[in-house]
């Protein structure tokens, strides 16, 4: 007897997607992760744009992850056109970064993924019974929304970040207040972890994982350094410079996605908080340290939902790592620097951070004249999508109860655990 | 306490969508003619209402300012009372947070203005252009003061 388990829309994540599941008997035949999001394009309408608009222009991929998209971007341009931004910048930049961050798990862990735990269709319905931990997520928002608005010039993709440096610089009031915030921030955030310290921990899906994550050059971060992390099930791992990922990731074009599939070396694997924790976790502060361990999540972990726990031990140390830049910033003195001059060239850059979900890749190409000639992005829910395929299987396979609303249950859950980005992840397709 | 600016407009939109921009492009030429009083906070907020949430809650009265596909003839300018918002049918946005929702949440949790309104402006199709379509960017002009004598007035056309 065959059946098919559909979610159509996916509710609670980034874009438009859906799960369809064929089984056979209890045996799962396929498993496909649908990403029906309309084409992205954006790769296309740079063509020919100078290097001073790309940025701005691929901001749009995505508001929830633009500041991760345009400094990718202007990483990878720096790194066409050889230029070496200030160390000020590389802070500035960094905080942005746990801007985002901050912003956008306290989105996932508070409004999207939270109802799941407590039994809610969703963040509305839920508010109603727990408006405090809704408020606590709002302000957790607020401070990533504030970091990113103080250093990049707007709340919602950035205008202030140019290749070479910055348009304008914080003030010092500015800075202070922001300092004042993030101190407030801290608190909220042993708040969140010691709240999500009391949920329950799904256990339906384990399996033998392989991650891949940015290694800094030093500390844990998503921005500096350009080498990647494969930590292989059962402790192997491998490092590989970001212009030999594509070599490896054997990208392909699915019928029922329009995110392209990758994997390493043949192998799915995932990105995002797990991944890091996985790849940098020894690099937490002992704040850190202390979250994961109130957090119970054990690394490395063979469970894909333990991801939000790994958000939530982010959430804290980007909050405290933003304080520590704030403060090292109004100690130091901000130098009023402008931007590192840029002459146009022909050149290739290529570059990796990692946005809120994960790996994100950068590859753009300039002409003479400084114009884009080509331009290649993956982000981390495409680098996911065949993961987290392999993910739903697992699942079903371990699921004692078979009944088609469980199971449907679970799977949304797995999904959302990889906070997909899903209208970041389409790729133009060529068949 | 009153704040310094007790309205706030945010104009809704994605600049990669065509006519969908049209609200930004109001927004963007109503800072630039400096054409609303000062009490009046104006934002370009995109496609992500939620991400300036926060600053919902400080202020007195709201006013969206969106495109809508709504059948009348496109440049018309339309505004009703946001406490109906939750009545409408709610398209499943890029951002599965749409605005509406956001609304309705920040509504849950008390951080919505009692004034809450919805001021739009129609337009035909929607579709991946840069720019707006020749004929609204002729109009262009017109509506922004009819949008802007809107958020001064707080009444309908």
């Amino acid at each position: 007897v065959t059946r098919t388990i559909r979610v159509e829309h996916l509710a609670r994540v980034e874009g438009h997607g859906g799960i369809t599941v064929e089984l056979d008997g209890d045996a799962v035949q396929h498993v496909h992760f649908d990403v029906f999001e309309g084409l992205r394009l954006v790769e296309g309408l740079v063509r020919g744009r100078s290097f001073e608009d790309v940025p701005h222009i691929v901001s749009r991929i995505c508001a929830i992850c633009s500041v991760a998209h345009s400094l990718t971007c202007i990483k990878a341009t720096e790194d066409a056109l050889n230029v070496t931004p200030s160390e000020q910048t590389q802070r500035l930049r960094d905080l942005m970064f746990r801007g985002e961050n901050i912003e956008s798990h306290a989105l996932h862990l508070f409004l999207l993924a939270l109802p799941d735990y407590l039994g809610f269709p969703g963040a509305i319905a839920m508010a109603a019974q727990h408006k405090s931990v809704v408020e606590l997520g709002l302000r957790l928002k607020k401070l990533g929304n504030t970091i990113q608005e103080t250093i990049g010039g707007r709340a919602i993709h950035p205008v202030n970040c140019v290749v070479g440096g910055f348009g304008s610089l914080p003030t010092v009031d500015q800075l202070t207040d922001l300092r004042t915030d993030l101190q407030r921030g801290l608190a909220d955030c042993e708040e969140a972890v010691a709240f999500w310290g009391t949920l329950p921990a799904p256990d339906y899906c384990r399996s033998n994982t392989v991650f891949a994550a940015l290694v800094p050059p030093n500390g844990y971060g998503y921005y500096r350094g350009s080498d990647i992390a494969v930590a292989m099930p059962h402790g192997a791992s491998r490092v590989i410079a970001a212009p030999e990922l594509r070599r490896h990731n054997n990208e392909t074009t699915m019928a029922h996605s329009h995110a392209r599939h990758s994997s390493f070396d043949g192998r799915p694997f995932m990105v995002g908080a797990l991944g890091r924790l996985t790849v940098n976790g020894d690099r937490l502060s002992e704040r850190g340290v202390a979250a994961q361990k109130q957090l119970g999540l054990e690394l490395p972990s063979d469970n894909p939902l333990d991801n939000n726990k790994a958000q939530a031990v982010e959430l804290l140390i980007d909050v405290e790592h933003a304080l520590t830049l704030v403060e090292s910033l109004l100690n130091d003195g901000l130098q009023p620097e402008k931007a590192v001059p840029v002459r146009a060239r022909e050149g290739f850059g290529t570059a990796v951070t990692e946005a809120p979900r994960g790996l994100l890749l950068y590859e753009l190409a300039f002409d003479e004249n400084g114009c884009a000639t080509t331009a290649n992005v993956i982000t981390p829910t495409a680098f996911n999508a065949s993961s987290v395929e392999d993910h739903f299987a697992r699942a079903i396979e371990q699921s004692p109860n078979k009944a088609t609303p469980e199971l449907t249950r679970r799977l949304e859950m797995i999904a959302r655990a990889y906070d997909p980005c899903i209208s970041c992840s389409v790729h133009v397709v060529r068949r | 306490m009153i704040p310094a600016k007790p309205t706030l407009v945010v104009a809704l939109g994605n600049r990669l969508m065509g006519d969908d921009a049209i609200a930004c492009d109001v927004a963007d030429r109503l800072a630039a003619d400096q054409v609303v009083s000062a009490d009046v906070e104006l934002v370009v907020g995109e496609n992500d209402l939620l991400r300036i949430g926060d600053r919902l809650a400080e202020k007195e009265r709201l006013i969206i300012l969106d495109a809508a596909q709504d059948g009348a003839a496109p440049g018309t300018v339309s505004l009703e009372d946001g406490i109906h918002l939750s009545a409408r049918p709610c398209n499943r946005q890029a951002h599965t947070i749409s605005p509406v929702e956001t609304l309705e949440l920040l509504r849950a949790v008390g951080q919505l203005p009692a004034d809450v309104k919805l001021l739009t402006i129609s337009v035909g199709s929607v579709r991946v252009s840069n720019g707006l379509s020749p004929a609204l960017e002729r109009a262009l002009p017109n509506i922004t003061n009819r949008v802007a004598r809107l958020i001064m007035s707080g009444r309908g056309p």
